[in-house]
């Protein structure tokens, strides 16, 4: 029987970034997805679907990805999801910085749709998360 | 000619020497090698933010910020050792009352009894680093919004040549095909820009550990051996001797080495040799990269380390961007070091990176990689 596919909530101001990651994702198969446009509505989607992974753009409008990520730290319903910034290579050290302190990781835009799956997967292996 | 100046004398017209110097617009300042002051102009106490009486009465070193006093300090002890040579020459860059001084040293290579001193030149850069300030940030600017459109171009791109649309055709998969290559590099090109601008003004985040230098040079050179082999060159690496370590960010210094080797290889022929020597000389570790080409005219070794200038006539296929050179001369620089070019006498030119050596006291004693 094969596994339960995997939740992962996308927020990205970007639709035509977040059409490539949703197509990306959801051709592998072993994903299913839910977007945001923005950090609000994403913490929001997260309380209600808690998904198994939180892809996350650094630069949103108003509360920026950092903040986004601090409040999901801040819940302890949402604390332990794996949260992953997709970051622009002009802040790409800034996302650095923020994955040691926050304990996030990165994936540099642009990334190779390919491969994000296989990236995503192997980080939630790297969590638990099965 | 005003009160600022004290010559001794110099061997030629004095009054032609004092008019010269007073009426430079930069800051002139002409030392002993412990750094006494022997004559300056207006300009310099300027400069300084001090008054000409206080220039003349101080040691150089005494007079800059601390940091860059002692490494001032430093490359007069190592430039009063150099033998003539129109390289030997010491540059640093910095802020003094809300100034930007660019502070450049060269020993003066004379004999008698002017023998061993030294010129500094201080020029006020500050309009020149606040425009370059801004281009950086402007060029961030820019780079960060093309880079999320061409994130989308180049993701649907990647995903129809995987078929996430269903089947497409061998006429459509080579048309995307072409696309997704121009894609890829016009994405090499906003990282080139974006590298040069903040390399360019200092602010490259650099990653420092104390690394060894044989580990990112061995790294680099395997990167391009597949390359170098596809047309039959030659790429060989040799150390002499025992190479200190260097406090750096080995990727950035891998790139280097990468930029310098593939550039060798671009000019050079078929079945020739690109040779990599790694050894130490004195307190710096030297990283020089040679090859069998057909040299670099003059004009274009000065200026070669500029960035978009392209070599002309080089009968490669290669499409260049004018970028690598200039980023690895910032990223060198960034390091404390320096890069140089010449021909060799034979045929072909020369690369040289020189890494400075740390003391003892800038070795962390974590970190070590």
């Amino acid at each position: 029987m094969p596994a339960m596919p995997r939740k992962i909530l996308i927020i990205e101001d970007e639709p035509d970034i977040l059409t490539v990651v949703t197509v990306a994702l959801e051709m592998h198969g072993s994903f299913t997805t839910t977007t945001a446009r923005t950090g609000a509505e994403g913490i929001m989607l997260a309380r209600r679907e808690h998904p198994d992974a939180i892809l996350l753009d650094v630069m949103l409008p108003g509360m920026d990805g950092y903040e986004v990520c601090r409040k999901i730290r801040s819940e302890p319903y949402l604390a332990e999801i794996p949260v992953i910034f997709l970051s622009a290579q002009a802040d790409y050290d800034e996302a650095r910085e923020a994955y040691e302190r926050a304990k996030c990781f990165v994936l540099r835009k642009p990334f190779d749709p390919l491969k994000l799956a296989s990236n995503i997967t192997a980080i939630l292996e790297s969590e638990g998360v099965r | 000619m005003t009160d600022s100046i004290k010559s001794d004398n110099f061997g030629i017209d004095r009054s032609v020497l004092e008019s010269v110097i007073a009426s430079a617009g930069v800051g002139i300042l002409i030392c002993d090698t412990e750094g006494n002051v022997r004559l300056a102009n207006d300009a310099a106490a300027r400069a300084l933010t001090t008054s000409a009486s206080t220039v003349l009465t101080s040691r150089i070193f005494d007079l800059l910020p601390l940091p860059q006093g002692a490494e001032v300090r430093a490359a007069f002890r190592h430039l009063s050792k150099t033998a003539c040579d129109d390289e030997a020459f010491h540059e640093i860059t910095f802020e003094i009352e809300g100034q930007t001084l660019k502070c450049v040293t060269h020993p003066i290579f004379t004999t008698g009894e002017d023998a061993g001193l030294m010129v500094t030149l201080l020029q006020n850069v500050t309009a020149e680093t606040q425009a370059a300030r801004a281009q950086t940030e402007f060029t961030s600017v820019i780079a960060h919004e093309l880079r999320t459109p061409l994130t989308a171009l180049k993701g649907s791109i990647d995903l129809v040549l995987a078929n996430a649309g269903g089947e497409i055709g061998d006429s459509v998969r080579s048309l995307l095909s072409i696309s997704q290559a121009s894609c890829n590099r016009l994405i090499r090109l906003l990282d080139d820009l974006l590298d040069v601008a903040q390399a360019e003004t200092g602010s490259l985040k650099l990653r420092m550990h104390v690394v060894s230098v044989d580990g990112f040079v061995l790294r680099a050179v395997e990167t391009l051996r597949a390359q170098a082999e596809s047309r039959g060159i030659r790429l060989l690496v040799r150390t002499t001797g025992e190479i200190p370590a260097v406090v750096a960010d080995q990727d950035r210094l891998e790139q280097v080495v990468v930029n310098i080797i593939s550039n060798a290889l671009k000019f050079s022929p078929e079945k020739s040799r690109v040779t990599v020597n790694v050894r130490r000389s004195q307190s710096v570790v030297q990283v020089s990269v040679s090859d069998e080409g057909p040299g670099i005219r003059e004009t274009d070794r000065a200026n070669i380390f500029r960035k978009f200038y392209r070599l002309p006539e080089t009968g490669s296929t290669e499409t260049g961007r004018g970028l690598g050179l200039a980023i690895s001369k910032a990223i060198v620089e960034q390091h404390g070091g320096r890069i140089t070019v010449r021909n060799r006498r034979s045929h072909g030119s020369t690369f040289t990176i020189e890494l400075p050596i740390p003391g003892e006291d800038e070795l962390p004693r974590k970190n070590k990689q």
